[in-house]
């Protein structure tokens, strides 16, 4: 009888995140295919960061390196599985900070050599764009909106490998400009999850902070001119004032989600005019675990009669498991990768797309 | 573990890339490439060829055999990350060996410096009596520091670093072959075998606090 169900490891290594997970799912691709994990591990270097403000690529690269194994065999053993149970073995190979990539895939490639199976080298961005796929049954096509430290763009997910980029920022990342406004206030780092507790108790309508993009044509996404004018502010704010600072960070998030919101608008009509059948908009990447976030997506999602799906925050931010549930869904597809493969530090879902200025691999 | 009968021994710390399997002292598959970049595309795919080669399976092999720098930052953790994963899936020991002690492995016995490249100015140095063993710690010195190091010592040198001393710019710069870094583990004996797989990069990353 042929087997149902297949079961991948899936490492990521790509930033600073040291994870893997296991998860199984139908051998088929066809209809309702959803996916388990069945054992997962984490290990958030935020101690190890913490004191520069921001990932470090060389303390990333050995922090990776340092953990790795052991967090993959306490994943064995959440699961309960042998490697000899597994159907293939997945590592994020890009984009994203190359010496811990190189971690990740060197030890992702060890391992299927000795266990005879094989390796799917996964687009970290591809990972964050089927996740939502593991947890609910979202048929393709669908409107996709990537946050993350990394990236902001907006896409058109026709099927896997198959995307259609509409948008992307011109200059810095959504979560970075959560990272940079969360120094410039003095909340400590990771930002994003310190920007929403600050704005929590602050007062979103007191500063007027500028929209970048809004009104303009086009899906394109800029946050200098915002992270500038926050920190014009910022320097003019009494550091004892905590009301003013927490209005601050309730004023960013605001802006934040309303010019997210303004530009996934335009996504919606663009992607609604090439793919009428369409019925999804999912968010996906660490920034889409923000609530205001969320909250804004939900009321753009009612309003243009499209399903919002956001995976849960612990799927939204880097993890093993989106990993695996990427390297199932090209497995089934019979897309697996040779041991010569190489890492790419920049590697764009749309290889179509024009590159975008001042955004380098952001793009 | 007694002497370890078939070890599977690779490096690709510095500007090479080797493999190589040796059953009972005699190497039964081999390779080794020049490469300044490129390591982590062809060193799992020479470990595949030298294991089918040799004709035998992961669960056969004694120890791994791997070099742990100093070296290429990321060289040496393409190294020690597929040892690992290999290590983990065979569920067979690693032997972790210094990019030293595999240069002083393929030396004429005698009291030996061995200098390699830290591709960031100093070099890493580490002197070895006429026993071979380790005299002193592993030192990063400059390339005038180094030579005056080498100068004091009155024996041979080995190592990738030689080309960087003022006055030995002619010199080839050695390479490390993956059957020193076999022979280095045997020579280690039990204590090697029983040293944890971290990596040596003797330099901390290039970070400075932010100023506030």
């Amino acid at each position: 009888m042929v087997q149902q169900e297949i079961t991948v490891l899936g490492i990521e290594t790509s930033c600073d995140e040291t994870a893997a997970a296991i998860v199984r799912g139908a051998r088929g691709s066809d209809g309702y295919a959803t996916g388990t994990i069945l054992g997962q591990q984490i290990y958030a270097q935020f101690d190890e960061h913490r004191a520069f403000g921001g990932v470090v690529p060389e303390i990333a690269a050995r922090a990776h390196l340092d953990r790795l194994d052991t967090v993959i065999r306490h994943t064995l053993t959440d699961a309960g599985l042998r490697l000899d149970q597994l159907d293939g073995i997945a590592a994020t190979a890009g984009p994203g900070l190359i010496g811990g990539v190189m971690v990740g895939v060197s030890t992702a490639k060890a391992m299927a050599l000795v266990g005879k199976l094989p390796f799917i080298a996964v687009n970290h961005l591809e990972a964050h764009a089927l996740t939502p796929r593991l947890g609910e049954d979202v048929p393709f096509p669908y409107l996709l909106l990537l946050i993350s430290g990394g990236h902001c763009q907006l896409l058109i997910v026709e099927g896997v490998g198959r995307y259609r980029r509409l948008g992307t920022t011109i200059d810095d990342a959504v979560g970075e400009a959560f990272d940079k406004t969360a120094k410039l206030l003095g909340l400590g780092y990771p930002g994003g999850p310190a920007i929403e507790r600050a704005a929590l108790a602050g007062n979103p309508e007191r500063y007027d902070l500028p929209r970048p993009m809004v009104g303009r044509p086009g899906c394109d996404f800029s946050f200098s001119g915002l992270k500038t004018a926050v920190r014009v502010i910022a320097m003019s704010l009494d550091p004892e004032d905590d009301k003013a600072r927490a209005d601050l960070a309730a004023s960013f998030q605001q802006t934040v989600a309303r010019t997210l919101a303004s530009r996934v608008g335009q996504a919606i009509s663009a992607f609604k005019d090439r793919y009428p059948e369409g019925r999804a908009l999912v968010a996906a990447g660490g920034v889409a675990a923000n609530s205001a976030i969320r909250g804004a997506l939900t009321k753009i999602a009612i309003d243009s009669q499209l399903r919002l799906v956001v995976p849960p925050p612990k799927l939204c931010t880097d993890n093993g498991a989106m990993v695996a549930w990427a390297g199932l869904e090209r497995l089934r597809l019979g897309l697996t990768d040779g041991f010569d493969f190489a890492a790419r530090p920049r590697w764009p879902l749309d290889a179509t797309a024009a590159p975008a200025a001042y955004a380098g691999v952001k793009a | 573990m007694t002497d370890p009968r078939a070890i599977l021994a690779f490096d690709c710390s510095g500007a090479s890339c080797s493999a190589m399997v040796q059953i009972d002292n005699a190497v039964i598959a081999s390779r080794f490439v020049e490469m300044t970049r490129g390591q982590a595309e062809v060193l799992v795919p020479m470990i595949a060829d030298v294991m089918a080669e040799a004709g035998i399976d992961f669960s056969a092999l004694d120890a791994i055999a791997t070099t742990v720098g100093p070296g290429s930052f990321t060289g040496l953790r393409i190294g020690l990350a597929t040892a690992r994963g290999l290590a983990l899936a065979a569920g067979r020991p690693i032997i972790a060996v210094t990019a030293f002690e595999a240069f002083r492995a393929a030396s004429p016995a005698g009291v030996l410096t061995v200098l390699i490249d830290s591709r960031r100015g100093p070099l890493f140095v580490q002197a070895f009596d006429a026993a071979g063993i380790a005299d002193g710690e592993a030192l990063s010195l400059e390339p005038d520091a180094a030579a005056e190091f080498l100068a004091r010592r009155h024996g041979g040198h080995a190592g990738d670093g030689i080309p960087l001393l003022p006055g030995y710019h002619d010199a080839q710069p050695g390479r490390i072959r993956a059957e020193a870094v076999a022979l280095a583990a045997r020579q280690l004996g039990p204590a090697a075998r029983s040293r944890p797989a971290l990596p040596l990069y003797l330099r901390a990353p290039d970070v400075t606090l932010p100023k506030t």
